[in-house]
């Protein structure tokens, strides 16, 4: 409840901010509009932009959720497998120096038009964050905490789920995070690239028609969705991570 | 089968192109505690890994042998405590049984918990608990687990005076018939604990003599005042 009041307060604060400065500086509206136009437009545009918002929405959860699994696996896999990581992290680095605009019609091309295009983007774009801090846990756990688990007569299995992924929450959340925001910008970056539907396109629809309330609209509404996704994860996470007080520092 | 009523280690160890031990000699007693007194960086908690067959660094070089029975099983206590921070006292006292797939054994780890005082925190976090009582509780795992020979590295270093002087009695009175091998810094608690005492002296393990009275020395009569001066004065002498 707290932090949806902080939410509301800043929300309230950029708002007014956004007004002042369209009111102060007397910007056109089809340059800037001011919030109340842009409130006036997602109003008279409710449906269109429901519609979108929904596709957008289901390609950033899918793709989050599929980014999420694979960056897991590749974290565990990194660390039960020296010639996987040796081989896989540089290819994985690698493809982090490439720029998403210069992937996203590649992508486009291979797959299609269709919502997986938006997908795969998506799942790219929170790969990497998910997989280094998820594999970066794993790997600082004490040595002697592993060392007394074999003593123990701990399992390979036992010491992963047990001892090792647990251990490993705290760095995996701050990736989480940082995948929450980054999500929505790999959907909407498919779809300006090569799309009929989504955000991105009601963005580029609108742009071209100089319906710079309706881009704002969709702009809005993505940043919202974006806030409570990564508050959702930031929920979960500090749920799951109660134990570390470091995680936990209001 | 007769149970052999000690082992024995012998070998050199190096660290990098530095030696640490020189063709070192060690017998330990079983169910008897055993010492190991000297200077920082000289290997001795090295050495204890070495005895449980742990993983150590690849800079060392171990050229150590064991005779040691294989099927000894070992608990190992740290000056850090090790105890699993999303875990409550309960569930971290009866760890290696979950790791283990075993029925935990409440009863058991209940007894165990108010024989080291914690009954009452046993659901808190170890976050929740000061330094003494994580101690404690890593004490209940050790004796939980039950294993042959248990190894101490500086298990008491980072606690206060009278919170260490109260664990190191409840420590002995638990384990005092069990074979435990010690790493210590502080000369006064090898001299109280010990029953048999080495310090690291030229990149050798050399026994010292102790007192005739039993472990869990009282450091107050003048003979014992002696011995710990003569240790001191051993231990000046070792360090570099």
């Amino acid at each position: 409840m707290r932090i949806f009041i902080k939410f509301l307060i800043s929300f309230i604060f950029f708002i007014l901010f956004w007004w002042a400065i369209q009111y102060l500086t007397k910007t056109p509206s089809y340059i800037l509009p001011s919030p109340y136009i842009v409130f006036l437009s997602i109003l008279n545009n409710i449906e269109l932009l429901t519609y979108h918002s929904l596709i957008t929405f289901y390609e950033i959860i899918i793709g989050f959720l599929l980014g999420t699994i694979l960056g897991l696996y590749t974290g565990i896999l990194f660390i039960i497998s020296k010639s996987t990581r040796k081989w896989l992290l540089p290819f994985i680095i690698l493809t982090q120096a490439i720029p998403i605009f210069a992937i996203a019609p590649i992508l486009t091309l291979w797959v299609g038009y269709g919502i997986w295009s938006k997908i795969i983007m998506t799942i790219l774009i929170i790969y990497f964050p998910i997989t280094i801090a998820f594999y970066d846990g794993l790997k600082r756990i004490d040595p002697m905490i592993v060392n007394l688990a074999k003593m123990m007569g701990a399992s390979t299995l036992m010491m992963l789920f047990k001892i090792r992924i647990p251990f490993a929450l705290p760095q995996l959340s701050s990736g989480l995070k940082l995948a929450a925001a980054f999500a929505p910008m790999g959907a909407v970056i498919g779809e300006w690239v090569g799309s009929s539907k989504g955000l991105g396109y009601i963005m580029l629809y609108a742009s071209g028609r100089v319906q710079i309330d309706l881009m704002f609209a969709s702009i809005i509404i993505l940043a919202i969705f974006t806030i409570i996704l990564y508050n959702l994860v930031t929920f979960i996470t500090n749920k799951l991570t109660k134990w570390d007080p470091k995680s936990n520092i209001n | 089968m007769i149970k052999s009523s000690s082992f024995s280690l012998s070998g050199s160890l190096s660290l990098n192109k530095d030696e640490l031990f020189s063709n070192v000699q060690l017998e330990i007693k079983l169910d008897q505690w055993t010492i190991i007194i000297g200077q920082s960086g000289t290997g001795k908690s090295t050495l204890l890994k070495i005895i449980a067959d742990l993983n150590i660094p690849t800079a060392f070089n171990n050229n150590i042998s064991k005779n040691i029975n294989k099927d000894l099983s070992f608990s190992w206590m740290a000056q850090n405590d090790l105890l699993l921070p999303w875990l409550n006292v309960l569930e971290n006292i009866t760890l290696g049984q979950k790791l283990r797939r075993e029925k935990i054994d409440h009863h058991k780890a209940n007894l165990l918990l108010e024989k080291v005082g914690l009954i009452d925190v046993a659901k808190q976090l170890p976050s929740t608990l000061s330094g003494g009582m994580r101690q404690r509780a890593a004490l209940a795992r050790t004796l939980m687990e039950n294993n042959d020979i248990i190894l101490m590295d500086e298990p008491f270093s980072s606690l206060d005076t009278i919170t260490k002087s109260k664990i190191q009695k409840l420590t002995w009175s638990l384990l005092k018939n069990k074979t435990v091998i010690m790493v210590t810094h502080d000369p006064l608690e090898a001299l109280m604990l010990s029953n048999t005492l080495y310090y690291v002296s030229n990149k050798q393990l050399k026994p010292i003599k102790l007192p005739s009275s039993k472990p869990l020395r009282k450091i107050t009569n003048d003979n014992l005042i002696y011995s710990y001066k003569y240790i001191l004065n051993l231990l000046k002498k070792s360090y570099v």
